[in-house]
């Protein structure tokens, strides 16, 4: 590896810590149903491979039990201080508070009726990978199946890939990958 | 350690790291006129590398769907997961269930009887297998047969199940059938039983009345050969908690399993000139357990100590890296390379025929099943993977194994000289083997590493081969794993023929990152599977390069 190489690197290692963050997703199954049935709205051209995963997640989790964005870093603490439910209802929530919002970063969250299993659907419409961690009030997470409707061409075309990673970590909370622009479902079923 | 001494040993360590570094990867030899290891057409179950199960043991929705009404639908999924061979259980009671179900005139009373159990006519799937070109292994039982087998009475007498057992093979003559046996076999893993002497009994009766209907028929007799802590041990006792073993408390053991197979072959030793096949099911991957050179060691072992079964050769008609306790672990592409190891080092025992994957229909296979949920074979938490996209209709696809099988056996198909066997360190019939056993505990190193957040250990791949050619030597195929994370060229040296034609690379790899990812099914998979031809080659020389991650085979023209 020359200098210029590790210089290269150390820049892209540098601008990645400007913009890539986690937020936190709160998952309480003993929530109600939320009846706004809104879909996320997805990139440009990426509408058609994200539906399937929308009608999945919705067929098999049809109760939404929390929604929001991404808290920014900066607001981080303050926004995870609050009920993200309450946080994000546009009713209720003035201007100043959607302002600590990513908007970029979209979540809604859903659970079967038997609260045995959720799924969060997440869409990064921005240029950060990101981490979501999910903290889950009771139970005990197994290994997500991620669904992901991603691009390899700056956005011209749009496939899709599943897959659930080896083996339960036991660390906690869960650690779910967000990456930039994506649309993308993780079922997480709870013992 | 004085300085000259130091300097010397020095010395010889560069001297013999440089010759090791000369001779790496090793050359792939791949001589015409050299005996083959084996010919495949003398085996009934060629192209060999088969599957446990024929699609007919879950249930009547799944066998009518895949030998009645989407055979065409079939035949692809055959092909794509080279299922070329094929193995059900209990293959006389579905034969009998099966003739009542076609004659009955009360299907709805069958069907309530037979909740749990498939009912399709045999013709059904008989001429599926003919038509295919397919080959199976059909396993009989004879602790019992249906006296009537619409109403579900059951008889034991030895004279109905010899009668029933003999109808069968009978029909299958009739029915001009035999060219899609492999043969059969003498019951499921009876050595879980407590009789030895009884069972050798029943079948002394069976076995000559079978071979005076078809004399040239292949009969395989099953054996245990276990190890201490053995994973299938434990997972059958998990399952089978009516076997008088598990009541009887403490006297199981796998000692137990082995001398049961002894006092078998005695039972039978009156007919053993009958028996063409010793029957063997490994479960387990790590280096001491039965899927390896380990199980390779078994057999020969056995037929020391008992010379008599020393000439019969040898059906694998179970295996798998895992017993029950984990069926989880072959949807990844790594179960797949194991497999791809596993495959080429039993295509190069000349002793061994047909070997068959526990099983067809789950997802620890060839095919991936759903009928609502995405089957994983008895997976003790009920993991099945829910399929969200069902519409009341079974759906089938091919699942982690199925590739590596079809490029294998599509090529073996036309290839069926077993010319010579080897790694990129090392080539002879002894220390290949061990490929397989290395691989696989590298990788659960690995996954420990992972699930732990630790730093992974290196993977201990290899590339591995085995050269194939056609009957009359105009065309020659590697068949070639590279478990490695790395590209590798193989050096190629013919001898006795040259290269005439554009090398077809047939492959199947693994998307970057996701060689422990669990592949779901009903989702595009993760895999990649390509066909390319290579730059025309002449001469006797040349480089096979085979990518990371990868099962391949490659069919080049030869002239004389």
């Amino acid at each position: 590896m020359n200098g210029k190489t590790i210089l290269s690197l150390a820049v892209a290692a540098w601008a990645c810590s400007l913009h890539a963050y986690s937020f936190k997703v709160k998952v309480d199954l003993a929530e109600s149903a939320d009846t706004n049935q809104t879909r996320l709205a997805v990139m440009k051209g990426a509408e058609k491979a994200s539906e399937r995963y929308f009608r999945l997640a919705e067929k098999t989790h049809p109760d939404v039990i929390a929604r929001g964005f991404a808290a920014k870093p900066e607001q981080k603490k303050s926004v995870l201080d609050e009920d993200p439910m309450d946080a994000f209802d546009a009713d209720i929530v003035d201007d100043d508070a959607i302002q600590r919002f990513d908007k970029d970063i979209e979540y809604i969250v859903r659970a079967t009726k038997g609260r045995n299993s959720f799924v969060l659907v997440v869409v990064n419409r921005g240029k950060s990978d990101l981490t979501a961690e999910i903290e889950l009030k009771r139970g005990k997470m197994r290994e997500p199946v991620y669904r992901r409707v991603y691009s390899e061409d700056g956005g011209k075309t749009w496939t899709t890939m599943a897959w659930q990673p080896p083996r339960a970590s036991d660390l906690y909370p869960w650690t779910v990958e967000v990456p930039a622009n994506t649309v993308q479902t993780v079922t997480i079923t709870v013992k | 350690m004085s300085v000259v001494k130091t300097v010397i040993c020095s010395i010889a360590v560069i001297a013999v790291a440089t010759v090791a570094q000369a001779e790496w990867p090793v050359t792939i030899i791949a001589d015409a006129d050299d005996t083959p290891i084996k010919d495949l057409r003398n085996s009934t179950s060629a192209p060999d590398l088969g599957y446990a199960g024929a699609m007919l043991e879950s249930s009547t929705l799944i066998a009518e769907w895949f030998y009645i009404s989407n055979r065409v639908e079939s035949a692809k999924l055959i092909r794509d997961a080279g299922a070329w061979v094929v193995r059900p259980w209990s293959a006389n009671d579905l034969w009998q269930r099966g003739m009542a179900w076609a004659t009955t005139k009360d299907r709805e009373a069958m069907m309530k009887k037979y909740r749990n159990g498939v009912l399709i006519d045999p013709h059904a799937y008989f001429s599926f297998w003919k038509e295919n070109g397919m080959k199976a292994i059909l396993c009989l039982e004879q602790y019992g047969v249906y006296g009537d087998a619409e109403k579900g009475t059951r008889v034991s007498d030895i004279e109905t199940t010899k009668k029933v057992i003999c109808d069968y093979v009978q029909w299958i003559v009739d029915n001009g059938y035999k060219e899609c046996v492999a043969g059969f076999e003498l019951g499921n893993e009876p050595y879980f039983g407590n009789d030895p002497e009884l069972y050798g009994q029943r079948w002394s009766e069976i076995v000559p009345a079978m071979k005076s209907i078809w004399p040239e028929m292949k009969i395989g007799m099953p054996l245990a050969e276990y190890r201490p802590n053995d994973p299938d041990i434990a997972a059958v006792r998990a399952r089978a908690t009516g076997l008088d073993w598990v009541q009887g408390g403490g006297e199981f053991s796998f000692g137990r399993l082995n001398q049961w197979s002894g006092r078998f072959v005695v039972a039978m030793s009156n007919q053993l000139h009958n028996i063409s096949h010793v029957i063997y099911h490994f479960y387990g991957a790590d280096a001491a357990y039965g899927c390896g050179p380990s199980g390779f060691a078994r057999v020969k072992n056995f037929a020391k100590v008992f010379p008599e079964i020393a000439d019969k050769r040898v059906w694998i008609t179970e295996w798998r890296e895992r017993s029950d306790e984990d069926d989880r672990c072959h949807q990844t592409f790594s179960s797949s390379l194991w497999k791809g190891h596993y495959l080429l080092s039993c295509l190069a025992q000349p002793n061994i025929d047909g070997i068959s994957l526990h099983n067809l229909a789950t997802l620890a296979g060839g095919l991936a099943v759903s009928t609502g949920s995405w089957m994983v074979q008895w997976d003790p938490s009920g993991r099945d993977y829910p399929d969200p996209d069902y519409e009341g209709v079974p759906r089938m696809e091919v699942g982690p194994s199925g590739p590596v099988f079809s490029i294998y056996t599509e090529a073996l198909k036309s290839h069926p000289l077993v010319l010579n066997h080897g790694n990129c360190e090392k080539q002879g019939k002894d220390v290949i083997i061990w490929a397989c056993a290395l691989y696989y505990g590298s990788t659960w190193a690995q996954v420990n590493a992972l699930a732990k957040n630790k730093p992974m250990p290196p993977v201990k791949g290899n590339v591995e081969w085995v050269v194939t050619m056609n009957a009359d030597k105009t065309s020659l195929s590697v068949l070639m794993v590279n478990s490695n994370t790395r590209k590798l060229d193989m050096p190629i040296k013919l001898k006795g023929v040259k290269f005439a034609g554009e090398p077809v690379v047939k492959s199947v790899t693994i998307a970057e990152g996701h060689v422990y990812s669990h592949l779901i099914p009903g989702e595009r998979p993760l895999w990649k599977i390509s066909e390319q031809k290579l730059a025309r080659l002449e001469g006797d020389k040349a480089v096979l390069p085979i990518g990371p991650n990868t099962v391949q085979s490659v069919t080049i023209p030869l002239k004389k």
